[in-house]
């Protein structure tokens, strides 16, 4: 049955990625997300690169964020990241459904450090 | 050398699917006709001289039954056979994904890093320490639970002591190593005199 061309819904696990790559590409030190099509959650309309979202048992979803970031200690960087994820899932109503928050970064780089939005 | 076999595996299966399509369509076409008319399936053996082929391999195995140079070729034959069938098969199941260096796994999630990424801001650390002309470093990931090794070699002229570069760069490394839980090796290393 078609639906008069509304555009459907986002599925919650493609809004928790969103959600997530948005919050991490904001703290300071993160220079990007990696392009690599296995890091990424892609539907058939959507691709949102460096997030992987997986749902698990318990109606959660497991979030790994694949970063490139910059010369900066990256222990901090990945509480920072970690923090501005949980604030801004809470904020879109997500709270319920973000699980673990894994962070991987896939490569440093130097000298483009830019400013968290 | 997985990556390798991976990509190797790939192309030979990719060649093999193109070869059965050439071959599914060739036999497709000479089913058209029947007897021995020219798109007729017996006339397809002969364009690909399968009666010839079928004597030849006849006489080699019958050559292969008898000890000698035949059979000893073809037990070498095999013994690659399945090396190469060994390795193609390494090449599909193992995975190609290089080991994460886990730095943290708690119930909140996980913080990693891929060697490259750790080795990256090592050789950032070590380069601009006094006396070091050049950083190379090395990381190894544990195999079970986080950390891993670092191991840097410091290049230096021969106008600094090496263990002096040796300290420096050890202490330089104490936030990557210790925030990572990396055990970090440094061996200095003079470098070769440059001829200009």
């Amino acid at each position: 049955m078609r639906t008069g061309g509304t555009t459907p819904r986002p599925s919650t696990r493609l809004q928790l990625a969103r959600v997530a790559l948005d919050a991490a590409l904001t703290v300071a030190g993160v220079v990007g997300p990696v392009g690599a099509l296995e890091s990424a959650t892609a539907t058939a309309r959507d691709r949102v690169p460096g997030v992987l979202v997986v749902a698990l048992n318990d109606r959660r979803y497991d979030v790994s964020l694949h970063l490139i970031a910059a010369v900066v200690p990256l222990h901090d960087l990945a509480d920072r990241i970690r923090e501005r994820v949980v604030r801004a899932a809470t904020a879109a109503g997500l709270a319920r459904a973000l699980g673990p928050v894994n962070v991987v970064f896939e490569d440093v780089v130097a000298g483009e450090a830019r400013a968290g939005r | 050398m997985i990556l390798f076999l991976r990509l190797f595996a790939r192309l030979l299966a990719f060649v093999l699917l193109v070869a059965l399509a050439l071959l599914g369509l060739a036999v497709a076409v000479f089913s058209i006709q029947g007897d021995a008319d020219a798109l007729s399936l017996p006339r397809l053996a002969e364009h690909l001289q399968l009666p010839e082929l079928r004597s030849d391999a006849g006489r080699w195995l019958d050559q292969l039954e008898e000890p000698g140079p035949v059979a000893l070729t073809s037990l070498g034959g095999g013994v690659a056979a399945i090396a190469a069938g060994v390795l193609l098969l390494a090449g599909t199941i193992v995975p190609a994904r290089e080991r994460l260096l886990v730095v943290e796994e708690e119930e909140d999630g996980r913080l990693a890093a891929r060697r490259r990424a750790v080795a990256h801001a090592a050789r950032s650390l070590a380069e601009p320490v006094r006396g070091v002309t050049a950083a190379k470093v090395r990381v190894r990931p544990s195999r079970r639970g986080c950390g891993g090794r670092l191991a840097v070699v410091a290049v230096h002229p021969r106008t600094v002591s090496g263990s002096e570069v040796e300290e420096r760069v050890r202490e330089a490394l104490v936030p990557l190593s210790e925030g990572f839980s990396l055990r970090a090796r440094v061996r200095a290393r003079r470098g070769k005199p440059r001829v200009e």
